[in-house]
């Protein structure tokens, strides 16, 4: 309904969808990025495109999917304009300027960093919006092979990194 | 709802640094951004607009004086009347035809000029 609403350009529905989805698209971002406010930048960007392309959207309830989507090519498009010859290393410096305020979350974006900008996105995908790797090969555009083992190379790097987890009962307790 | 193998402890702690933002400051920021963007597309329109007219503006002296030499080289060269005669030379009873016929025989004459020096 809200959807139905923004689309015909109904600005109140609009700024309801974006109350309403926002944090999974700013949790999103800020799992892929690391930097909360070039994540919220970012998420920003994508609901802005939202508002310029919602009336292209034919299915309501294709919305989700659609939204997940635009976030995932603003992200590649930002990737795109970054020089992509920084190594992970160096963004791991770079870009935990800011953290998640949850220490697990901190812990996770740190492991993140550490990762290649692909493999993370492809982590990211699988763990935090809980994709099928077959749906992330259609949202990446990558063959089923590469999108399996990028995850299972994110997978075990970041085991590695938070093995302090493993050992401990709850996660909280970092 | 993965389907494919995951790692639970990853799982768990994806999920533990999940959390609801506060949305209202972000929402306003976007609600912003979205009329500052359509005050750019109406801008943008008005550019588009602005630059159409200056155009045609500009073009409509060239196109005067394209209209005047049309009308110049189209004026009929000998008076025929409305006679079967006036029809058969129409197309070369004016002025254009014989710019046209006078440029091919300055051409001719020269590559005949030309031909002749090589010969001597």
């Amino acid at each position: 309904m809200i959807v139905s609403l923004a689309r015909s350009g109904d600005r109140s529905a609009f700024a309801e969808l974006v109350r309403r989805r926002q944090s999974s698209i700013r949790n999103l971002m800020r799992r892929c990025c690391s930097d909360t406010n070039l994540a919220d930048d970012l998420a920003q960007q994508v609901f802005l495109q939202v508002w310029l392309k919602i009336h292209t959207l034919k299915q309501a309830n294709a919305f989700s999917a659609w939204l997940r989507r635009l976030a995932i090519s603003v992200w590649l498009k930002h990737q795109r304009k970054k020089d992509v010859l920084r190594s992970a290393d160096e963004l791991a410096e770079v870009e935990l300027a800011q953290h998640d305020s949850t220490s697990v979350g901190m812990d996770l974006d740190r492991a993140l960093a550490a990762l290649s900008n692909t493999v993370r996105l492809c982590v990211v995908l699988s763990y935090e919006e809980g994709l099928s790797h077959t749906e992330i090969t259609k949202l990446m555009d990558l063959p089923l092979g590469t999108v399996k083992s990028h995850i299972l190379r994110g997978t075990t790097r970041l085991r590695q990194i938070l093995s302090a987890y493993s050992d401990q009962p709850s996660p909280e307790k970092s | 709802m993965m389907t494919d193998d995951s790692d639970p402890l990853l799982q768990t702690l994806f999920a533990e640094a999940q959390h609801d933002l506060d949305g209202e400051a972000f929402t306003a920021h976007v609600m912003a951004r979205t009329r500052f963007l359509r005050y750019r597309v109406v801008a943008a329109w008005i550019c588009v607009a602005l630059i159409l007219a200056a155009g045609a503006w500009f073009l409509a002296i060239p196109l005067e004086i394209a209209q005047l030499i049309a009308q110049v080289l189209a004026t009929t060269l000998f008076d025929l009347s409305d006679s079967w005669l006036a029809w058969l030379f129409l197309p070369v009873n004016n002025i254009a035809a014989l710019l046209v016929l006078s440029v091919k025989a300055i051409r001719m004459g020269r590559k005949k000029m030309i031909r002749a020096s090589y010969a001597n």
